[in-house]
C-alpha cells in the first residue's frame, strides 16, 4: 500500500475539501429570495457561479493529480498555483455571506470547506517550499 | 507597452491611484436595465471590495513612500498583487452575471487590471 508523505496528505485534503466546496454550491445557502420563493443555492445566486466553480475545481484537480504523482504535472509548481487559486472559493462564499440574509446551512458548510481547502493548499505550498 | 522605462515608485504610485479610481468606480453606474440603474455600491458585498482596494492601494503607496509596513514575513508587493487579483475576479463575477452592464463596470475592470499589471510588474522585479 502506498504511504503518502506530508505534502501528499495536505494536497489530498485540500483537493477533497475543494471538491466538496464545489458540491456545497448546490446546497441551500439562503432561505428567501428564490424565483419561486424557495431556497437559493450557492450556484443559483448569480449566473456567473460557474467561474469560481471552475477555478476551485481546477485547483483541486491539480492538487489531487500532483499528490498521485502524475508525471505531466512534475514541472508545474502545483501547490503554489493551487494556493493562489483556492481562496477564490472562500472569497465567493464571503461575498454572499456578508450580503445575504436568512443564511442557511449550505453557506456555512461552504465557508468551512473553502477555509479548510485554503488552509491545506497553503500547508502543501509551505511543505513544498521547505522541500 | 514597455513597463521597464517606468521606475518602481512610479509603478507603485500608479497602482495606488488605480485602486483609488477603482473605489470611485464602485459608486458609478454598473447596471442599466430599462428604467432601473444601479451602482457597484448597490451590491451587498461592496464594502469587502472597498476594503481590499484600500488595503492593496495602501500597501503600494506606503511601499513607494518608503514607509515600514507591519507585514515582516511577507513580501508586501505579493500581498498587493494577490489582493488586486481578487478585485479583478470580483468585477468579472458581476460582469458575467449582470444584464445591461454600464460604464462603471468597464471602468472598474480597467482600473483593477491596470493596477494588477503594475503591481505584478513590481512583484516580478522583487522576485528576480
Amino acid at each position: 500500500m502506498t504511504r503518502f508523505g506530508a505534502l501528499e496528505r495536505f494536497e489530498i485534503l485540500g483537493a477533497v475539501l475543494g471538491g466538496l466546496w464545489c458540491g456545497a454550491l448546490y446546497l441551500p445557502w439562503f432561505g428567501i429570495g428564490g424565483a419561486d420563493g424557495g431556497d437559493v443555492t450557492g450556484a443559483g445566486l448569480i449566473d456567473s457561479a460557474w467561474l469560481p466553480l471552475v477555478i476551485v475545481a481546477v485547483a483541486s484537480a491539480l492538487l489531487l493529480l500532483d499528490a498521485l504523482s502524475i508525471d505531466g504535472f512534475r514541472s508545474l509548481p502545483v501547490p503554489a498555483i493551487s494556493t493562489f487559486l483556492m481562496p477564490v472559493g472562500l472569497f465567493y462564499t464571503a461575498l454572499f455571506l456578508l450580503a445575504g440574509e436568512d443564511i442557511m446551512y449550505g453557506a456555512w458548510t461552504a465557508l468551512g470547506l473553502s477555509a479548510g481547502a485554503v488552509l491545506f493548499a497553503a500547508l502543501a505550498w509551505i511543505t513544498d517550499r521547505r522541500g | 507597452m514597455d513597463l521597464q522605462g517606468i521606475s518602481r515608485e512610479q509603478k507603485e504610485l500608479g497602482a495606488a491611484v488605480c485602486m483609488l479610481l477603482f473605489i470611485i468606480s464602485l459608486f458609478l453606474k454598473w447596471q442599466t436595465f430599462g428604467p432601473i440603474s444601479g451602482s457597484g455600491a448597490d451590491l451587498g458585498s461592496w464594502p469587502l471590495a472597498l476594503l481590499i482596494a484600500l488595503a492593496a492601494g495602501g500597501i503600494m503607496a506606503a511601499d513607494a513612500l518608503g514607509m515600514d509596513l507591519p507585514i515582516r514575513r511577507m513580501n508586501p508587493t505579493s500581498v498587493a498583487t494577490y489582493l488586486m487579483s481578487l478585485l479583478v475576479f470580483y468585477v468579472l463575477v458581476f460582469m458575467f452575471a449582470i444584464d445591461g452592464i454600464s460604464y462603471g463596470v468597464w471602468l472598474a475592470l480597467l482600473f483593477s487590471v491596470v493596477g494588477l499589471v503594475l503591481t505584478f510588474s513590481v512583484f516580478r522585479q522583487d522576485t528576480r
